[in-house]
């Protein structure tokens, strides 16, 4: 890169900086104005073409999959929290998952069960563990944050692993995530957790597929970008790895939130602590096989992320959260505003259009007589489709590097499933956001 | 090692996205230029027709010809071209936002314009023509659901009663002779047909009244 300092590159270029900002806010201007629609599209194009070259330039200059672990001569002690249902179905893959993963120091295995739960199923693996290191607990709680709170009281670990029942990991991961924890704690006092590349473990159906394209970008580019400049907006459920030091200090998970990770991610935001992303470990997880099932499950991740924004929100514009409050936040929630407000434009253009064309075949059929024949008129392709092209291209790139990192295995069944991606899903993840903002406003009892 | 994360990356993403927004919008705004002069030249042709009728026209009432039958034929055609050609630049200039289209638009409605007025010289000249003029008036500034409608009806009316050639003229213009017609009829909204007759229908109207009125005139 240029031997410059940041300072230095606005000093020399601050003339030209300030006559561009004037030029872009006096078309603003105008543009608010006299075409309120054009200019929420164009701001709409702006932000996301701006994230979108960001990304990709972080991506250009950033990344390094290069691991060299350092030498721990002791490893310390490691405390798994894993909350499940009475005798949840895949909890003896995961657990077996887990101890298999072969850390090197010492395991203690913490499962929180609603309720019942029969430990001679588990005796292959308490085997492996100390048996007083694997131990089951819980009170009937439909929040999941009680149960890892009811885990947290007992783990007595320097770290704590989150894993979801339905996750599993691959075999050294957590000695991975903790040796990288404890390299990088030397440069960063304030690590204060460290998450890993999530992807479906049921990848076969379409809905499954689309999930996949959408963990790869998500969870795979966006959260490596996002990690880069310290913003991670969550801290996935199925393997996070926190410092309990940091823990004690901050508070356990919000037992009134349905989105603890996410909650607890931005009060370690909060308290100036740093998450970082290794790239290197991959957990697995089981993926909603059903739309209903897709729908609770966003259902869930939005309703929880407006209850984390309004409990959060003094860190809006804050500068003190760095990019965390002053770039990401502002910028995805604004991204997400408008992407409601598209939606409902499109919607009302799509029913009035509906609208008109019920009415001219009324018409036509039974005021001027005449019998109405289905024709297809030929596309015209407006300046929008230009502009529509361009930013395609751009998100196709963005994908393609998402489906890198996010270790992405195309299939034939991927030519019905990337062009779902683009078009369907965002509008039905759309629609979700619109209806669990309706069920917010109106205050409408959540049920897991 | 992890790199240190260099905050230039900010602005360099800045400046892309201006480069990147400003060559979208000279992409728009040249390919639409390039699709806007292809439709000057198309108008441009077909005023040309339309002035080459006229002399036509003209030849034929100075040397005393009959060329009532060509005539028609050529009014045909060129009334048949027109209406694809008029409907193309109405949908596009909606959907195109760089480009100013009423010059193009303007141009085409005084050749139909013309063409109409050929058409009723024709017919006072040769007396029995096979054609006869219908006007249509729609509306290209404020939705008008009911001018969808009428266009249907006007196509299943061409194919019941071929002789009808159909005008089409907006209902907003700064054409002299348009307003006078408009004036003439007392014609306020759109959608409005005048018949061969001058009888004028507005709104959406059956078919039948329409085939009964045009009976009655044998032109269909």
């Amino acid at each position: 890169m240029i031997n410059m300092t940041f300072k230095d590159f606005l000093k020399k270029h601050k003339q030209l900086l300030l006559s561009a900002y004037l030029i872009f806010s006096a078309f603003l201007v105008y543009l608010t104005i006299s075409q309120p629609i054009q200019f929420l599209i164009i701001t709409l194009s702006f932000i996301s073409v701006y994230f979108v070259i960001f990304a990709i330039l972080v991506y250009i200059f950033y990344w390094e999959q290069d691991y060299t672990p350092i030498n721990i001569k002791k490893y310390p002690k490691l405390s798994v929290l894993v909350s499940a249902f009475n005798d949840f179905p895949y909890l003896y893959g995961c657990l077996d998952s887990i101890v298999s993963s072969d850390y090197a120091g010492e395991l203690e295995i913490i499962v929180i069960t609603d309720g019942t739960f029969d430990l001679s199923k588990y005796t292959n693996i308490i085997s492996i563990v100390k048996p007083k290191s694997f131990f089951a607990t819980g009170k009937k709680t439909n929040l999941k944050s009680k149960a890892l709170n009811q885990g947290l009281k007992k783990a007595t670990g320097e770290f704590i692993a989150v894993v979801d029942a339905d996750s599993f990991l691959k075999p050294g991961s957590l000695q991975i995530m903790i040796n990288h924890f404890l390299n990088n704690q030397r440069l960063d006092k304030k690590l204060g957790a460290i998450t890993s590349l999530v992807i479906p473990k049921n990848k076969d159906s379409i809905l499954e597929r689309i999930q996949y394209v959408e963990y790869a970008v998500y969870m795979g580019f966006l959260n490596y970008v996002l990690s880069k400049i310290d913003s991670i907006l969550v801290t996935p459920g199925p393997l996070t790895i926190y410092k309990k030091s940091m823990l004690d200090k901050i508070g356990f998970f919000d037992e009134s939130n349905i989105t603890e990770d996410m909650e607890l991610t931005w009060r370690i935001h909060k308290n100036g602590y740093t998450i970082e992303k290794y790239e290197d470990t991959v957990v697995e997880t089981f993926v909603p096989k059903t739309l209903s099932q897709l729908v609770r499950q966003r259902t869930r991740w939005i309703r929880g992320k407006i209850q984390t924004v309004f409990k959060h929100f003094d860190m809006l514009f804050e500068r003190k959260y760095a990019d965390f409050g002053f770039f990401i936040l502002p910028y995805f929630l604004f991204l997400e505003a408008l992407g409601i407000f598209l939606f409902l434009k499109i919607l009302g253009i799509n029913g009035k259009n509906m609208l008109e064309i019920i009415h001219n075949v009324y018409n036509l059929i039974f005021v001027a007589h005449v019998v109405p024949s289905p024709e297809l008129n030929p596309i015209v392709l407006g300046t929008s489709f230009y502009f529509g092209v361009l930013l395609s291209i751009l998100s196709i790139i963005f994908t393609y590097i998402g489906t890198r990192i996010g270790q992405f295995k195309p299939r034939k069944i991927d030519l019905i499933t990337i062009p779902l991606y683009f078009s369907v899903y965002s509008f039905f993840l759309t629609a979700i956001y619109l209806s669990c903002i309706v069920e917010e406003a109106l205050g409408v009892d959540y049920k897991w | 090692m992890v790199k240190k994360f260099d905050n230039r990356i900010y602005i360099i993403s800045l400046l892309l996205t201006f480069l990147f927004l400003v060559l979208g919008f000279l992409t728009s705004l040249y390919l639409e230029s390039e699709k806007k002069s292809e439709y000057q030249d198309i108008a441009l042709q077909y005023s040309l027709e339309s002035e080459k009728t006229a002399l036509l026209l003209m030849y034929s009432q100075i040397e005393d010809e009959n060329i009532c039958f060509s005539l028609d034929k050529i009014i045909d055609k060129q009334n048949a071209k027109f209406l694809k050609l008029a409907s193309r630049v109405e949908e596009y200039s909606k959907k195109h936002v760089l480009n100013d289209y009423t010059p193009i638009k303007q141009e085409l409605v005084i050749s139909n314009l013309k063409l109409y007025l050929l058409l009723k010289q024709e017919i006072s000249k040769c007396n029995k023509t096979i054609a006869s003029p219908l006007i249509y008036v729609y509306d290209e500034k404020e939705i008008c659901p009911d001018c969808f409608t009428t266009v249907k009806i006007l196509e299943e009316l061409k194919k019941r009663c071929p002789k009808i050639r159909v005008f089409a003229f907006p209902l907003h213009s700064d054409n002299e002779i348009l307003d006078l017609i408009y004036v003439k009829h007392n014609i306020t909204k759109a959608p409005v047909l005048i018949l061969p007759n001058n009888q004028v229908y507005p709104g959406v109207i059956d078919i039948n009244i329409l085939i009964n009125e045009l009976k009655q005139d044998n032109i269909c």
